[in-house]
């Protein structure tokens, strides 16, 4: 059996729209099929053009959701929910891309911060804020090998992990905020 | 070539603000279905609705509890259709978005069309 034109569109865009809560999905296709009935009952061409005028599947889904990720995330979304739903507009936005790259910047040194942590808790005689190497003048994290020497010395002591607690929580903050405020943003700007 | 191109990303610019008022400005005079909707608005041209970009538009005024919607039975044997109209809080953005508008066009025209 082939499928009518209507209905092959409907279905491929049914698929796009997974994510969608189903009676939100459900009213959607509603009406796509409403409009597309009305456009063939006008003439056959009309439909094609019609079809054509959608634009694909895929673009015509993604209008709703790209808002509609976004939207929920910023309801109450976990941080990764707001990460992805910026992202996915990266592709098609230059100021998501940029704001994408942004935030997982800040989420990548609080995650180095969190490491530094572990490694304290692993090998504290290793891990520290050094300064003094002249390779590697500045460097906050574990010296790997034989450990640290007399080139170099610990600026943080006992108080690194404090430090890069506050550090890393921080950056997870501004990360944060910087991902929520890029989400209002993208949606004030359709 | 360039300038074909400046122009067009400027009147895009410009098509941006000009949907949403130009839905809730149609639903003023009653209630409509999207198409109906789509025909009356691009059939003044120029004001960058689409027939891929009005129905994510209706949905988002929808959600955002400006319009309100309502499926009726299918006229005729035909697909049932969902009807749109302004909800109070739209009605009311949309006489603020009118004053604004005037006074936009108002002031614009007035430095665009002066004659030295």
């Amino acid at each position: 059996m082939t499928q009518s034109p209507i209905d092959a569109y409907v279905s491929r865009v049914e698929r796009y729209l997974n994510d969608l809560p189903a009676p939100e999905r459900e009213d959607i296709l509603a009406e796509l099929r409403s409009h597309l009935y009305e456009r063939s009952q006008e003439s056959e061409t009309a439909l094609d053009v019609s079809l054509k005028a959608l634009g694909s599947p895929e673009e015509f889904a993604r209008q709703y959701l790209d808002d509609d990720v976004l939207r929920r995330a910023l309801a109450g979304g976990s941080p990764a929910d707001l990460l992805l739903g910026v992202l996915r507009q990266a592709t098609s936005r230059v100021g998501a891309f940029v704001g994408f790259a942004a935030v997982s910047l800040f989420y990548l040194f609080a995650l180095s911060c969190f490491g530094v942590i572990l490694l304290d808790l692993i090998n504290p005689e290793a891990t520290g804020l050094w300064v003094g190497d002249e390779m590697d003048p500045f460097f906050f994290g574990m010296i790997a090998g034989t450990g640290p020497d007399e080139t170099v010395r610990d600026l943080a002591g006992i108080w690194l992990i404090p430090i890069a607690l506050a550090a890393g929580t921080a950056f997870t903050v501004c990360g944060l905020a910087l991902s929520r405020w890029i989400a209002r943003r993208l949606l004030k700007s359709k | 070539m360039q300038d074909t191109e400046a122009l067009s990303s400027w009147k895009s610019q410009l098509r941006k603000g000009a949907a949403e008022l130009a839905v809730l400005a149609y639903l003023d005079r009653g209630e409509a279905y999207g198409l109906e909707i789509l025909q009356a608005i691009t059939a003044s041209g120029e004001l960058g609705v689409s027939e891929g970009s009005i129905y994510p538009l209706l949905k988002r005024l929808e959600k955002s509890g400006k319009i309100k919607a309502r499926w009726t039975d299918a006229p005729d044997g035909g697909a049932p259709r969902k009807y749109y109209a302004l909800s109070s809080e739209g009605q009311d953005l949309l006489s603020r978005m009118r004053d604004s508008w005037r006074a936009f066009a108002n002031a614009l025209t007035r430095i665009v069309e002066a004659k030295s």
